[in-house]
């Protein structure tokens, strides 16, 4: 679903985990874009699960600017190419359930995977569920990661779900 | 004069093509029950809907094996019963658009712009399910996407099939 890396000088993608009870959400984000200087600008993005007292929370649709809970960071450049090829792994594995199939949903979990040009309404938008462990597995692993390069006060706002 | 030689050649290079076109569906024969839902915006139009709902068996009180339904201006405008034949062709068309669907490169966006783009989402219900963006500055890619579009429009009711473009 990606092609090489060199094809997009800008890049964002987005990961939000919902628990089985489907109550709240928490994302992360990892966007860049190549600059004059040759160095990509990295940022880094993390959206922790909202106070239960304020109420059940809501995916932050792709596009929106991320509401001030948002955790945000600059990151190095070399994060980029190992996360990319990653990123190709989970979706190089995705595939619609036939409807044939014996697999049924075994729980409310999911991730929703979004890989978008920033600022441009044209993107590919995934959910994975735990139905596909081989997808499920991959697609944690790439939320694992994602997580261990965030800005370091991000990453321990939200949860490692392998 | 054709060989064995040049046969063997051309079965190599069309492989990768029947190995991605695999990729995202099992095979196509075995998607009987999902939903589709098409949008197209862009090029200063009204963005229009169509959605497709194939169904699994047929059950008393729902005598099709689904439904391709039209949706114009956000009001419903049409729908029309697909029976089991059109069903598989659509599955069939639409494994083809997708199958080697890749992310348009971001030098062909331009920004500012709100590019013509058709959107292609598939949902199994409560299963693993993705949606996908086609833009007209993506040729080669646009094509496909263009003839699953055309191919379902060709389906509507001939009163209702002028509210949809060709592309």
């Amino acid at each position: 679903m990606l092609g090489n890396l060199t094809e997009y000088p800008k890049l964002s993608i987005s990961m939000h985990y919902q628990p089985a009870d489907g109550s709240a959400r928490e994302g992360l984000q990892l966007e860049w874009q190549d600059q004059p200087s040759g160095v990509p600008k990295v940022i880094g993005t993390v959206q922790p699960l909202k106070d239960a007292a304020k109420g059940p929370t809501t995916l932050q649709p792709t596009g929106e600017k991320p509401v001030s809970s948002w955790v945000k960071g600059e990151l190095p450049a070399t994060v980029i190419s190992p996360i990319f090829n990653e990123v190709r792994s989970v979706t190089a594995l995705f595939r619609i359930p036939a409807s044939s199939s014996t697999k049924t949903r075994v729980s409310n979990e999911l991730f929703s995977l979004v890989i978008s040009h920033p600022s441009l309404d044209v993107s590919i938008d995934l959910v994975i569920q735990r139905n596909d462990p081989a997808l499920w597995n991959s697609a944690a692993t790439l939320w694992s990661h994602l997580r261990a390069i965030m800005p370091a006060n991000g990453k321990d706002l939200i949860h490692d779900h392998r | 004069m054709i060989t064995v030689r040049h046969l063997f050649a051309a079965w190599l290079a069309l492989l990768p093509l029947f190995g991605r076109a695999a990729d995202m569906f099992e095979t196509p024969d075995h998607y009987s029950a999902f939903t589709i839902d098409m949008s197209l915006t862009g090029q200063g139009r009204d963005t229009v809907n169509m959605h497709i709902n194939l169904a699994t068996h047929r059950t008393p009180g729902q005598p099709t094996d689904g439904m391709l339904a039209l949706f114009h201006h956000n009001r419903h405008q049409s729908g029309q019963p697909i029976d089991k034949k059109q069903s598989l062709a659509i599955s069939r068309s639409l494994a083809i658009a997708l199958g080697n669907y890749r992310l348009p490169s971001s030098a062909l966006a331009s920004p500012g712009k709100v590019p013509e783009k058709l959107t292609i989402s598939i949902s199994g219900g409560e299963l693993t399910h993705g949606s996908f963006c086609f833009i007209r500055a993506d040729s080669a890619q646009w094509k496909r996407g263009a003839d699953f579009w055309n191919a379902l429009r060709v389906m509507l009711p001939a009163a209702n099939a002028g509210d949809v473009p060709m592309l």
